[in-house]
């Protein structure tokens, strides 16, 4: 009789665990599709202003999923000659999930992930580069995509404002 | 019988007489920083008066009688009289005396305006004084804070890296010299020293001397010096913590300061912390919302702060200075310091380190002809570190400044005759030279001045000096010609001054191309030093009312004009750079008129193509090169005005008119105001003898920018509120408000007041050596 029960309650434990796990693996699948939805590669215009002037560059964002509830951007390389700014990355973005936004007169929802900072270098010609990136937002809905972001780059002592508006590709 | 008493009585006598000579009050006379006061008069009452006066270094002793309690009243123009009693009781009594300066009075000394110790009512040259009871009275934070509330035209401002900008009547930072102790400091934020070097917490007063000063003190004295002078104590030993909080930052600034005085050593240490976090000062739309404003194809209301967060900083400040009277005629100091500044950006750190050290010595003959010699030594660094705490060396800095100086003063009757020699080795490595290459030049100076006083009314001062630069191979001839005449009821000034700037190494040498992204500023080694023409005319009237009425009190209204023209100004002018050039290394300067460079205009921009002699086309880039331009002509009036009623108010009040023109710099950092003024009351009561209370009601208020523009900070005013009190022996609380009418700028600009509004800070100090007083 003990050991039926023990049996009992062990089949029920099993059962609570699977259906814990299972629980825990639905809302992981929630996460992971804003990541997912998210994710990709959009081209479109990338506008920097620094001290007031404002410069205009075309550009691919690349969205890549980390894991549930991360995502990593690589930001694009933006001017030629003199003016270079090389591709970034920045890792192991927040996601912060859905939101409910109207665009026109439709309700869509939209994704969104945000850092407050993110510190990186890069070598660029034998010669390591830092950078910072803070205030960064990713909003994406469809296939429309709205990256927001604050960067700092080497010695360059002015930060630069960011801004991108892109469809996905 | 009779002849026997006779001489008992005789013998009694000759023996009270011997005993009376027997015990002296002994002791120095100082003033509360330190500096000696020759000619102090003392005064003993007791069974029979004595008058003597403190010799050449400010020691003075008097032999007394019997012993008994003697009222002794010391007296020094210019400080506040002292009367006590000292008790001899068999033995010999040592009685230092501090004189407070009497801050009312004009009788105060000022050393800055001619490199002697004048008193302020008989210097030729105008100059601001602000006391240590000034200091305390409006709670400076800093130096900047305290500036800005005393002097109206001044206005400090920020870079786009957070670095302090200065404006002083339409002088730019570089411009105007500071000094610490007649010492300059080496390194430079963004166009000046870091202000944050400049610990008020042990500075007895300060001095400043608007208009060129060059022809004393060299190059930078082109708009004026600013001299911080430090306190000493001459007490055989004193002992002060203090701490205060303020809300605007969560700052903290704690403190200690320790002298020691025995025999021939005085030793002086001074230790300041501060904390303060970063504050946001414009939230504005956050990055999220503005991302999904987009998204929906919204409007935006922009925030238009440039600077929307201030960064978190820490300080540490750390000074020690040692005085060894060998003698009474020569005296040595040794002094030295630490400083260390850590401004927490976002992700990563940077580091401010400097190094001072400095030997003086000082001879005094008999007949009061002085030489001194000195040494000092000051090294600034910065260096950048990443969130781990690693050093990029990405952002290395170093600039070591050795200096010698020397100077005698030569009496000849009532005038007096300096001259003076200095000479400076100035060394430079920044990450902004191209490969951080080294640079250094030596500056060697000598100088003259003549102080003639033809009668008790006119003193006229004639300065000339000659400055040369090795790196440039700059020469440089300043002269100063300045005259006061006192009539019965007006003081009258007259003051021509030339001043000059040298180019400094950065502006020679400086390559910096930020990293490749398309900006560059360029250093020139051709410039010419900056010249002024300093002229202006003062009137000032000082009175009192002894009416027995509620008026009774003193005043002094001063009144100047004066005129800068200011020639061949050191700033950066757009030129055109060609990449990959084979001229120099990483390319060469080309102007806009060369015939190779030709422009293409699109819809959007106009680029720029260099083509070579040998049809190569290059990318030209436009680039910042320093260069000497025209000058501006400023014009101004400054008005200043006092009232001290005997029954414990002050009034003071400042304003300041200034006019810019010609090649006027149209700069976001710093904008000249036409109109500023600066204000206070303040009142004084003593409740019991453990309690008094004094109350400031302070405030400053700055015009809209002369230049018409809109999009940097308009007209404002602040002010301030602080009650002081000082409770029993060596205890001062302190409760003040900031901001008391909570103005609050709708952005912030580089050179908006950084206020979040409305703030307050208490603050506690301990005089431990008073808590043993007697």
């Amino acid at each position: 009789m003990r050991l039926k029960s023990f049996i009992t309650m062990m089949f029920a434990s099993v059962a609570l665990l699977v259906g814990t796990t299972s629980c825990g693996d639905d809302d992981d699948d929630k996460v992971v599709s804003v990541a997912e939805a998210m994710a990709g590669e959009y081209n479109g215009d990338l506008g920097i202003s620094v001290m007031g002037t404002e410069m205009k560059y075309e550009g691919t964002f690349k969205i890549t999923k980390v894991d549930g509830t991360h995502i990593d951007i690589t930001l694009p390389a933006a001017g030629e000659g003199a003016m270079a700014l090389p591709s970034l990355d920045v890792k192991n973005i927040q996601t912060s999930g859905e939101a409910e936004i109207t665009v026109g007169d439709q309700k869509v929802k939209a994704y969104t992930a945000t850092l407050d900072n993110y510190s990186g270098s890069i070598t660029v010609d034998g010669e390591e580069k830092a950078y910072t990136v803070t205030n960064l937002s990713v909003a994406v809905t469809g296939n429309a995509c709205v990256i927001t972001y604050t960067l700092k780059y080497g010695r360059m002592p002015m930060p630069m404002e960011a801004t991108f508006q892109g469809t996905k590709k | 019988m009779k002849s026997r008493l006779i001489i008992l009585i005789l013998s009694v006598s000759m023996a009270s007489t011997v005993l009376a000579a027997s015990h002296v009050i002994k002791g120095k006379i100082t003033s509360t920083s330190g500096e000696p006061l020759p000619g102090s008069n003392i005064t003993v009452r007791g069974t029979k008066n004595f008058v003597t006066t403190a010799d050449a270094n400010g020691n003075y002793k008097i032999e007394v009688g019997s012993n008994k309690s003697y009222k002794i009243t010391v007296s020094y123009v210019g400080y506040v009289t002292q009367t006590f009693n000292v008790l001899v009781n068999n033995g010999d009594v040592d009685k230092n005396v501090k004189m407070v300066e009497d801050e009312h009075s004009l009788d105060q000394v000022v050393i800055t305006a001619t490199h002697t110790a004048k008193a302020l009512k008989d210097v030729p040259v105008v100059t601001r004084l602000i006391t240590l009871s000034d200091i305390q009275k409006v709670d400076a934070t800093n130096i900047q804070d305290m500036l800005t509330q005393e002097l109206p035209g001044l206005e400090f401002g920020l870079a786009m890296s957070q670095e302090t900008s200065l404006n002083m009547s339409g002088f730019g930072g570089n411009a105007v010299l500071f000094l610490v102790d007649g010492e300059r400091m080496a390194g430079e934020t963004m166009d000046n020293v870091d202000y944050n070097r400049m610990n008020l917490d042990n500075v007895g007063r300060i001095e400043i001397v608007k208009g060129a000063s060059s022809a004393l003190y060299g190059s930078n004295a082109v708009g004026g010096v600013i001299n911080i002078i430090s306190r000493e104590n001459t007490e055989p030993w004193t002992a002060n913590v203090n701490s205060r909080y303020s809300s605007m930052g969560n700052e903290w600034r704690n403190g200690a300061n320790f002298s020691l005085n025995k025999g021939k050593w005085n030793s002086q240490t001074n230790f300041q912390h501060t904390d303060i976090e970063p504050i946001t000062l414009s939230a504005g739309i956050s990055s999220s919302e503005k991302a999904l404003a987009i998204l929906q194809g919204k409007t935006i209301d922009e925030d238009k702060s440039d600077i929307k967060r201030l960064y978190g900083q820490e300080t540490f400040n750390v000074k020690e200075r040692l005085t060894f009277n060998a003698s009474d005629r020569l005296k040595f100091v040794a002094r030295g310091g630490y400083f260390f500044r850590d401004s927490q950006r976002d992700t990563y750190s940077y580091h401010f380190n400097a190094y001072s050290a400095g030997l003086k010595g000082r001879y005094t003959a008999a007949n009061g002809n002085n030489l001194e010699v000195s040494y000092a030594f000051d090294q600034y660094d910065k260096a950048n570190f990443d969130t781990s705490g690693k050093r990029t060396h990405d952002h290395d800095y170093s600039n070591i400044q050795h200096v010698g100086h020397a100077i005698y003063n030569h009496l000849l009757g009532k005038n007096t005759l300096t001259v003076g020699a200095d000479f400076m080795h100035d060394y430079l490595t920044t990450y902004q030279f191209l490969n951080n290459a080294e640079n250094s030049q030596n500056n060697a100076d000598g100088y003259a001045q003549f102080d003639y006083n033809p009668t008790q009314k006119l003193n006229i001062v004639g300065s000339l000096r000659y400055d040369y630069f090795s790196a440039s191979d700059n020469q440089s001839v300043t002269a100063r010609l300045a005259a006061v005449y006192k009539l019965k009821l007006l003081t009258l000034r007259a003051n021509y001054a030339s001043g000059f700037r040298a180019p400094s190494l950065k502006e020679m040498y400086m390559h910096y191309d930020m990293d490749n992204m398309g900006y560059m500023i360029i250093g020139n080694p051709d410039l010419s030093p900056e010249k002024s023409n300093n002229y202006n005319i003062a009137v000032e009237h000082n009175g009192s009312v002894k009416n027995g009425c509620i008026l009774d009190g003193n005043y002094n209204i001063t009144l100047m004009g004066y005129c800068n023209v200011f020639d061949k100004r050191i700033t950066t002018v757009e030129r055109y750079w060609v990449v990959d050039a084979s001229k120099a290394e990483g390319g060469f300067q080309i102007t806009a008129d060369d015939k190779h460079l030709t422009s293409h205009e699109t819809a959007d921009d106009i680029t720029y193509k260099y083509t070579a002699d040998d049809g190569t086309v290059k990318e030209a880039l436009s680039s910042a090169l320093y260069w000497n331009e025209d000058g501006v002509k400023v014009y101004g009036l400054e008005l200043s005005a006092k009232y001290n009623f005997d029954f414990g108010l002050g009034l003071k009040y400042n304003y300041s008119y200034m006019h810019e023109s010609g090649n006027v710099v149209d700069s976001q950092f710093t904008q000249p105001r036409s109109h500023s003024m600066t204000w206070s009351a303040d009142y004084e009561h003593r409740f019991s003898k453990n309690y008094k209370a004094s109350i400031t009601l302070s405030g400053r208020a700055l015009g809209a920018p002369q230049s018409g523009r809109k999009d940097v900070e308009q007209g404002y005013s602040i002010w301030k509120c602080m009650i002081q009190q000082h409770i029993m022996k060596g205890i001062k609380l302190n409760f003040a408000v900031d901001n008391l009418f909570n103005y609050v700028p709708k952005a912030y600009h580089y050179n908006s007041p950084l206020t979040t509004g409305r703030n307050w800070s208490v603050g506690l100090s301990l005089n431990i050596d008073r808590f043993f007083e007697k």
